[in-house]
């Protein structure tokens, strides 16, 4: 290749540059960026949990099959009285995340 | 709404206020980061990224620069990011190939340069551009990706970049000349 036809190459690399991507769907974006956004919080808020790892696959089970609004009733319902302070605020911890996820849904659906 | 109306209501997490945010912002974050990245699909994702360590980071936004500025800032930042980690991952390929274990460079190479104007006829060229780009000194790199982003004025750039005006003139018109020279280098290389 002479000179002249690196110059030329060089040029064509170069406006490589001035090509960007078509723009892609808003909705297909923006749908992605939320879940990418829910699964975030999801993630710091388990990342926040003082529970045993058992205990957390539990909550991640009842997350992902949406039965929060059932967790929230079980919790309400059973008696956690006889357990040691230590298990309350486990309890507490736990039944804070899945109200949290529930409410938040809940605010997200009606937007 | 004012600038400052809407960071408030981006702190207090109103997803209609992102929404529009990100309708605005998407177009300029993804042709930002593609300019870093020259892939498609890369440039999706960490314009994905971008937008989540914005909703993460806005509590902590003082409101010093213009919200554009730092939104290019977390786009840079972002997609540098990504590059690294692309350049550890083939100089993991590069290093298995030595040994001869398995060909990851297939794996690798086919990423990251899918689009179909690459597939046809400008792979080449596309794979000596990204040579010369990571030659580049990061400043350089990053003041000259900028520049070709119609949309920034060298101000811009200079407030994103944090150096003055005189700075980034300066880099810039290095950063062309170190590609061009690069990309000569290449060329007399491989074609002779």
């Amino acid at each position: 290749m002479d000179k002249g036809n690196i110059n030329e190459e060089v040029n064509r690399t170069l406006d490589l540059l001035k090509v960007f991507p078509a723009n892609i769907s808003d909705n297909e974006f923006n749908e992605k960026l939320w879940q990418r956004i829910d699964e975030h919080k999801v993630k710091a808020a388990f990342a926040t949990l003082n529970v045993t790892n058992y205990r957390k696959a539990a909550l991640a089970i009842i997350i992902s099959l949406n039965i929060l609004s059932g967790a929230i009733l079980l919790y309400k319902t059973l008696d956690f009285s006889n357990v040691n302070t230590v298990e309350q605020s486990s309890l507490a911890q736990e039944y804070a995340l899945v109200s949290n996820m529930y409410n938040y849904n809940l605010t997200n659906q009606n937007k | 709404v004012s600038e400052k109306e809407r960071i408030e209501e981006l702190k207090n997490n109103n997803r209609l206020v992102f929404n529009q945010f990100v309708d605005e912002f998407r177009p300029v974050v993804i042709r930002t980061c593609y300019s870093f990245l020259r892939n498609n699909d890369d440039a999706l994702d960490v314009a994905q990224e971008v937008f989540l360590e914005v909703y993460n980071s806005i509590h902590h936004f003082r409101g010093d620069a213009k919200l554009s500025t730092w939104v290019f800032r977390i786009a840079v930042n972002c997609s540098l990011d990504a590059l690294r980690k692309r350049n550890r991952k083939k100089r993991f390929a590069d290093i298995v190939q030595i040994f001869g274990k398995e060909d990851y460079s297939v794996v690798c190479n086919l990423s990251d340069y899918s689009t179909p104007l690459h597939v046809v006829e400008n792979t080449e060229r596309q794979k000596a551009l990204d040579a010369a780009l990571n030659k580049l000194p990061e400043t350089q790199r990053i003041a000259f990706t900028l520049s070709n982003m119609e949309d920034l004025s060298y101000q811009q750039i200079a407030d994103i970049t944090g150096t003055s005006l005189s700075s980034v003139e300066s880099v810039i018109h290095r950063a062309r000349e170190n590609l061009r020279k690069h990309l000569k280098n290449y060329y007399t290389k491989n074609c002779n």
